[in-house]
């Protein structure tokens, strides 16, 4: 609860990277006062790791905690399943009950283990039309296992909002302007979104997100690839997570190839996952259905380097690839800290409405 | 876009120094409002003490806390002063009455006589009752017996005492009671009159 000093506090945590930002509100303008970013590959393969639950505690440190501030922490999207029901009119938690008994039942998982978060519209925003729900699900001890973790080793706050982080890249783009440009249609808009522990592949209609599937290819494969050829990891993943010139690296020779098999095969599978969604929803013409592609990344340069890419392979039978505009106070010169600042936006956005300055 | 989050449990806190801060912002505006007050208050002294500088000396050696027990001890000389009047007020009354009173037994008696001086050589007055009961009556009842003349020896048919009494009173008691009956027998001729007079309300 914050009344005099309003400060957001967002901590976005993976096995690659962590990072921080404080941004501190004053007449709805948001300033980020510090930032944090530290590159740590290595992990024994468990979903949270020590050194991942050490560097959180070093950029608590650094940044400097207070109990009132308003805490945004990502949840590891690999521990979240999404699942789109369609259910009759129903009060807010019968709706929910009904989607987790449902979803329980799908999934085979008991419902006492079961914690869902049916998706609502943002403050200030229509819902969509129909009955249609996107939820997002974990299990309950894979949260209380993270919380545990997370609040008892690394001394977080208590978060006010855990998000999947997957949603950090929908916080980005400016939902206005992506209507007015073209997403308000009867045809399905396709954002191809890789990140460094998963990838994920949004689907538009009508200018709402319609559903949500996981791309089986992420720049965690790209850095096991990289490993096995003797390659230093950390320098590849800075390098990835800064958005720095790849060319810039002395062995770029060796890396480049692998770099372009890789994202050729992420693109591949976005193409497959697109294309499989598209038969499932047994039209005629499924290319037909396609109103807009949009590739997006941790930063402008990976964003680009795929966006090069699906140009060169010719995605979707040649498909142009557009490139979706970001909220027009994003900070470009933190782009490095671009899905952090996802999560920075979801914080502000709830304390109010607020304009991010420099 | 939409709006998810996993963990909604957190309750809101808040750090000691914006307790503080709350704390104070509510209590600002009393201490505010009482400097205010007693800093008019020490200016009007201030004022009156240059006004009155005779009386500022007493001002001065005025205790606050003696302002209780003197305000307790004028209350009680009030209400003692207040029962004094109210017990004067009543006695003052009884007094009017008993004057009043007085007065009218007084004119009763003043008729009865004047009438009587008036009339006496012609006639006798024999009084045969007067009974006072303060507060209530008069009762009274006596014989007019007027003497024959000398010249023709025959009787007098004028109670002229009766007559003068009766006007006298009724100046005083506008209907009084009274029986009047003539007795005449032989050579008497006398009037027996019983009188009742109202004294209620005296």
């Amino acid at each position: 609860m914050q009344i005099f000093n309003r400060r957001v506090l967002v901590l976005e945590t993976n096995n690659f990277v962590t990072k921080a930002l404080l941004v501190r509100i004053a007449a709805k303008k948001a300033k980020i006062l510090k930032k944090y970013k530290k590159v740590h590959t290595h992990f024994e393969g468990e979903w949270i790791s020590a050194t991942q639950l050490e560097t959180m505690k070093k950029a608590l440190a650094f940044i400097g905690t207070d109990v009132e501030d308003y805490v945004v922490i990502n949840f590891p999207f690999e521990r979240v399943i999404s699942s789109v029901e369609t259910m009759p009119n129903l009060a807010e938690e019968q709706l929910k009950n009904a989607i987790k008994f449902k979803m329980s039942e799908e999934f085979n998982i008991p419902v006492a283990d079961f914690i869902i978060e049916v998706a609502k519209a943002s403050r200030g925003e229509k819902p969509p039309a129909g009955n249609r729900h996107l939820a997002f699900a974990t299990r309950k001890s894979s949260l209380e296992e993270f919380l545990s973790k997370v609040l008892g080793i690394s001394k977080v706050p208590e978060p006010d909002i855990l998000i999947p982080d997957s949603l950090k890249y929908l916080e980005l783009f400016d939902a206005r302007s992506l209507r007015e440009s073209g997403l308000r249609d009867e045809r399905f808009s396709f954002l191809i979104c890789m990140d460094l522990n998963y990838s994920v592949l949004f689907i538009f209609k009508n200018g709402y997100l319609w559903n949500l599937m996981e791309i089986p290819y992420s720049l965690k494969e790209l850095i096991g690839a990289l490993a096995e050829k003797s390659i230093d990891v950390d320098e590849v993943v800075s390098a990835l997570v800064e958005g720095s010139e790849i060319g810039s690296l002395s062995y770029v020779k060796e890396v480049q190839p692998v770099l372009d098999q890789s994202y050729q095969q992420f693109l591949f599978e976005a193409e497959k996952s697109i294309r499989n969604f598209l038969i499932g929803q047994k039209v005629q013409n499924p290319l037909g259905q396609i109103h807009s592609i949009f590739v997006t990344s941790l930063n402008n340069r990976l964003t680009m380097d795929l966006e090069f890419q699906a140009h060169q392979m010719r995605l979707l039978n040649g498909m142009r690839i557009q490139r979706i505009p970001l909220k027009e106070d994003f900070p470009t010169e933190l782009d490095s800290f671009r899905t952090v600042l996802g999560l920075a936006y979801r914080g502000v956005r709830q304390i109010g409405r607020c304009k991010f300055v420099q | 876009m939409v709006d998810v989050n996993l963990y909604s449990k957190k309750k809101p806190r808040l750090k000691l120094l914006t307790v503080l801060i709350l704390t104070g912002i509510l209590v600002l505006p009393v201490a505010a409002f009482r400097i205010t007050l007693w800093s008019l208050q020490m200016v009007e002294f201030n004022r009156l003490q240059s006004q009155y500088p005779i009386a500022a000396r007493e001002m001065q050696s005025f205790r606050s806390s003696e302002f209780a027990a003197a305000r307790q001890r004028l209350d009680q000389q009030e209400r003692n002063l207040s029962a004094m009047v109210t017990r004067v007020r009543a006695e003052t009354a009884k007094v009017e009455k008993d004057l009043v009173y007085a007065g009218t037994v007084q004119r009763v008696f003043s008729s009865f006589s004047d009438s009587f001086s008036q009339t006496g050589n012609g006639e006798k007055v024999f009084l045969n009752r007067m009974a006072v009961s303060r507060g209530s009556t008069m009762d009274m009842s006596y014989y007019d017996i007027p003497f024959a003349e000398e010249s023709t020896q025959t009787l007098s048919l004028s109670f002229d005492f009766h007559q003068s009494f009766m006007e006298s009173l009724l100046k005083t008691f506008p209907a009084p009671d009274a029986d009047a009956q003539e007795i005449n027998f032989l050579f008497l001729n006398a009037l027996y009159n019983q009188l009742s007079l109202d004294l209620k309300g005296m």
